[in-house]
């Protein structure tokens, strides 16, 4: 798949309805209320995500191309397919091409990716008798998982090498040839260093961004299988490390910290962030954190009373709420406490 | 300081690093360490100066830290430290997240080499836990940088000082390939420390140099030419990016079966990465960078370094050169000039120096977050460093003084170019053209000296092997690959 035809299948989806921008927030996968639910609104949710590291100047150059090529025009910033891209987007079955989980997987791929990188450069140098290597992961997380996985396995690498080869070859098997093709090229190994994605790209003559869908739509073709069928796939299933979390990463950083004992000035300091930023992170934990306890930042006594505030004036919004209590209950306050009130938490 | 025998170090170079001897310069520099001289030392690309370093670091009861100017170089060095399994190094740097820093930071005593960027040494909390350790050796690696960089747009390199002396004055060690009279001075006045100066000679008798002058619009035509000549391990520097990239794909397009790949800054962390294991595993015959990929790169076997571009500096230059013929065998350095390319480094200053309209502009205006809409962050850089030194001036001595101080970096980077371009069209020996800046006498070559005395081009016949066909990915499917990668052969 292309990655223009995704952009235009994305346009057609919202057209009318929301801006060129929306779709790049998707792709980003944005953790915005408003995109999130527009992702589900359109029936686009597949989509979420995809593409975290996308480039807005990238983003636009591809816009600019469907422009120039007559397959949409953008007035008052949306994007309005033209017959030419209508007739273009017609012929194609986009949607249940490469079947993407992007809503389900976003948080997780990428992880799972260099996870299954590391572990099958480390065991084929194993097996090579080769144990001084530069890993092709820096992520000491990442790290310290394949490290932990191999020591479950007492180290005995003919063993995992062989159900790590019958694992890969049974799941692959079960995608698309040209998918598998591209994520293994990636792979390093004994005597031999991955491509990137841009030299794929560059040997088959298409754009890196097209080639990037590929391997995430192959990343998650095999989550999927292996999701299903975790008794067949005990050896990959053991890289998908975070169950979906749902906090930012920045977020989730300020949490790791904050439950090393660190204050939210500290926080902010160590971080080199605004204090307003670090509280930020700490509603986002609120809203999704059940063991979080709210009470280090404000007493059950103001709790109370914001409660009450929000149940007497039946709204959300903040200024009507504050208007209402006391001054030096403060908007970080207000919004603690709406968190609290969020009851699906993990 | 230091009482254990000199047989010792020889036996830690064994035992730590596998070989057997010490190469020249390298004993003195370590005993001199060792006995507690603050040191500054000049060794030729090439020649083991992390040695220098890594090894009285391994042997000493404490902390050794190595400030180091590119995060790629330490991350890079503390990988592959890492890899030989000497695992007690780390790094703190700006690509690593809070938590990671915390980590290294709350278990410093499980390290005996702590690579650090200079930024990273100013902030309160790194100072605050490293100044409760014992620090043996305080190592500057690339210090030239002090004197090049520090002075305009990475100044936390000019308050080292203030940081040796928190840090209870450990010895301090200060390396370079490239560092002429003034800016060794330069070094030592900014560190303001007594230093013993172990300068040794820093030519390298394995290169061949030789300038090509082409016609403006042949250049490439000539790499092209050359590169069909010459089937050998290549690096070609450009100073674009954006070069570096097209000559890439020309490249690659015009010879299918070499392999080609482009390396520069402005490239994402993993791709980079990639394509630097690739260059370190044979994987590719030809690499296009920028000097992102230059001070400290270790490969031993490149044959022939191009210049597409000239650089701005003889220094970096013979930096960038310097990655050529690291194993000793004969190596050739091959210029491309046309008129007129002095035009772009010329040009480049002018995105480094803020102009006197900027200056005013800065001064002026309260641009509060505005301040990059109007200029670039090396500017920015440059700005907020000399209001900070003038500081008690009043505005229009302050605005003068920042001109003039402006004015003067511009001259001297300007006097560099001309440098580099005097030397490019002269006729005499290119060695002695290249390195009387650092040393009075030029080590005689070992093989070809260079175009202007005895080097023809086209009647160089190296006995290198050249790389094998490349095999092309393109038609393998994953099942063989996957065979290649987990069944043992
Ligand atoms: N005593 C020795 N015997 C054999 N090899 C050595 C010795 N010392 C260093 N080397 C090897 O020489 C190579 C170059 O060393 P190193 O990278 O330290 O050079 P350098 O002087 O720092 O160069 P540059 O200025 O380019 O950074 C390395 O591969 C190193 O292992
Ligand atoms: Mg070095
Ligand atoms: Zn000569």
């Amino acid at each position: 798949m292309h990655y223009r035809e995704l952009l235009l299948f994305l346009f057609k989806k919202l057209e009318h309805e929301r801006s060129v921008n929306a779709v790049f927030h998707l792709l980003k996968g944005k953790k915005s209320a408003q995109t999130l639910q527009d992702a589900y609104l359109f029936q686009i949710e597949n989509f979420y995500g995809i593409d975290r590291k996308l480039k807005k100047t990238t983003f636009n150059n591809h816009v600019k191309d469907l422009i120039e090529n007559h397959y949409i025009q953008v007035a008052n910033d949306q994007a309005l397919l033209t017959e030419q891209g209508d007739q273009y987007l017609s012929g194609k079955r986009l949607q249940s091409y490469y079947q993407m989980k992007g809503h389900k997987y976003h948080q997780i791929d990428r992880e799972f990716k260099q996870g299954l990188f590391l572990l099958i450069q480390t065991v084929s140098m194993l097996i090579h008798e080769e144990n001084k290597f530069i890993p092709i992961v820096d992520q000491s997380y990442i790290q310290a998982k394949v490290r932990e996985l191999l020591r479950d396995y007492s180290m005995q690498f003919d063993t995992i090498a062989e159900q790590l080869y019958g694992e890969l070859h049974t799941v692959l098997s079960t995608i698309d040839d040209c998918l598998a093709t591209v994520l293994l090229k990636q792979c390093s190994g004994y005597d031999r260093v991955g491509m990137s994605e841009q030299q794929i790209a560059d040997e088959e003559n298409v754009y890196k961004e097209d080639l990037h869908l590929q391997s995430i739509a192959a990343i998650h073709n095999i989550l999927e299988t292996i999701t299903e069928h975790p008794e067949q796939y005990s050896l990959l299933t053991r890289l998908i490390w975070k169950k979906t979390n749902r906090l930012t990463a920045s977020a989730q950083e300020t949490f790791d910290l904050y439950q090393a004992g660190h204050t939210l000035d500290e926080i902010a300091s160590l971080r080199q962030l605004k204090v307003s930023t670090i509280q930020d992170h700490f509603v986002e934990i609120a809203t999704h954190k059940k063991n979080f306890n709210i009470y280090s930042f404000i007493s059950e006594q103001v709790l109370d009373q914001i409660q009450e505030a929000i149940q007497n004036t039946s709204t959300r919004k903040l200024k009507p709420i504050k208007e209402r209590l006391h001054e030096e209950i403060d908007y970080f306050h207000i919004r603690l406490a709406i968190a609290t009130m969020n009851d699906d938490k993990e | 300081m230091n009482s254990t025998a000199p047989h010792d170090i020889e036996h830690a170079l064994i035992k730590l690093f596998g070989y057997k001897q010490f190469r020249f310069g390298q004993r003195e520099i370590i005993e001199s360490i060792r006995n507690g001289n603050h040191t500054l030392a000049t060794l030729p690309t090439g020649s083991g100066k992390s040695i220098c370093y890594q090894l009285p670091a391994l042997i000493g009861e404490g902390l050794t830290i190595v400030v180091s100017p590119l995060i790629s170089l330490m991350i890079d060095q503390v990988k592959l430290l890492k890899a030989q399994g000497i695992k007690r190094v780390a790094s703190l740097n700006s690509m690593m997240s809070a938590k990671q820093k915390l980590a290294v930071m709350n278990q410093l005593g499980a390290y005996k080499l702590l690579y650090c960027s200079p930024e990273m040494l100013q902030q309160e909390q790194v100072q605050q836990v490293l100044s409760n350790k014992k620090i043996d050796y305080f190592v500057i690696d690339e210090a030239h940088c002090i004197s090049q960089w520090g002075h305009e747009f990475r100044p936390d390199f000019l308050r080292l000082k203030d940081v040796i002396k928190k840090f209870n004055n450990p010895t301090v060690l200060a390396l370079s390939a490239t560092a002429t009279p003034s800016i060794r001075q330069d070094i030592i006045k900014q560190l303001e420390l007594p230093m013993k100066q172990l300068i040794y000679p820093i030519d390298r008798p394995n290169i061949t140099f030789s300038v090509d002058e082409v016609i403006p619009n042949r250049k490439d035509e000539r790499l092209i030419e050359l590169i069909e000549q010459k089937s050998i391990p290549t690096m070609i520097y450009f100073s674009s990016r954006k070069v570096s990239e097209s000559i890439s794909r020309l490249l690659q397009t015009k010879f299918p079966d070499r392999r080609v790949a482009y390396y520069h800054g402005g490239m994402e962390q993993d791709e980079r990465l990639l394509i630097q294991q690739q260059f370190m595993n044979n994987q590719l015959d030809i690499i296009c960078c920028t000097s992102a990929f230059g001070m400290g790169v270790n490969k031993s076997n490149i044959r022939l370094v191009i210049h597409y571009h000239m650089p701005a500096t003889i220094e970096s230059f013979i930096q960038e050169v310097g990655r050529a013929g690291r194993d000793g065998e004969q190596s050739v350095s091959i210029l491309l000039y046309a008129p007129g390319d002095e035009f772009l480094p010329f040009q480049l200053i002018q995105t480094e120096l803020p102009t006197e309209d900027e200056v005013n502009l800065f001064l002026r205006e309260n641009l509060n977050g505005q301040l990059e809409d109007y200029l670039n962050e090396t500017k920015i850089r440059f700005l907020e460093l000399q209001t900070e030194q003038h500081q008690q001036l009043h505005q229009d001595d302050r605005r003068r003084e920042i001109i003039q101080y402006r004015d003067e970096r511009e001259r001297i980077k300007q006097q560099s170019i001309f440098k580099l371009v005097d030397w490019i069209k002269s006729a005499t020996c290119r060695r002695v053209g290249l390195f009387y800046h650092f040393q009075k006498e030029v080590t005689k070559a070992q093989y070809e000296c260079c175009d202007s005395c005895d080097f023809r081009l086209e009647n160089w016949r190296h006995t290198f092997e050249s790389y094998q066909k490349k095999e092309r990915s393109i038609q393998k499917n994953w099942k063989a690959l996957l065979d290649e990668l987990l069944i043992r052969g």
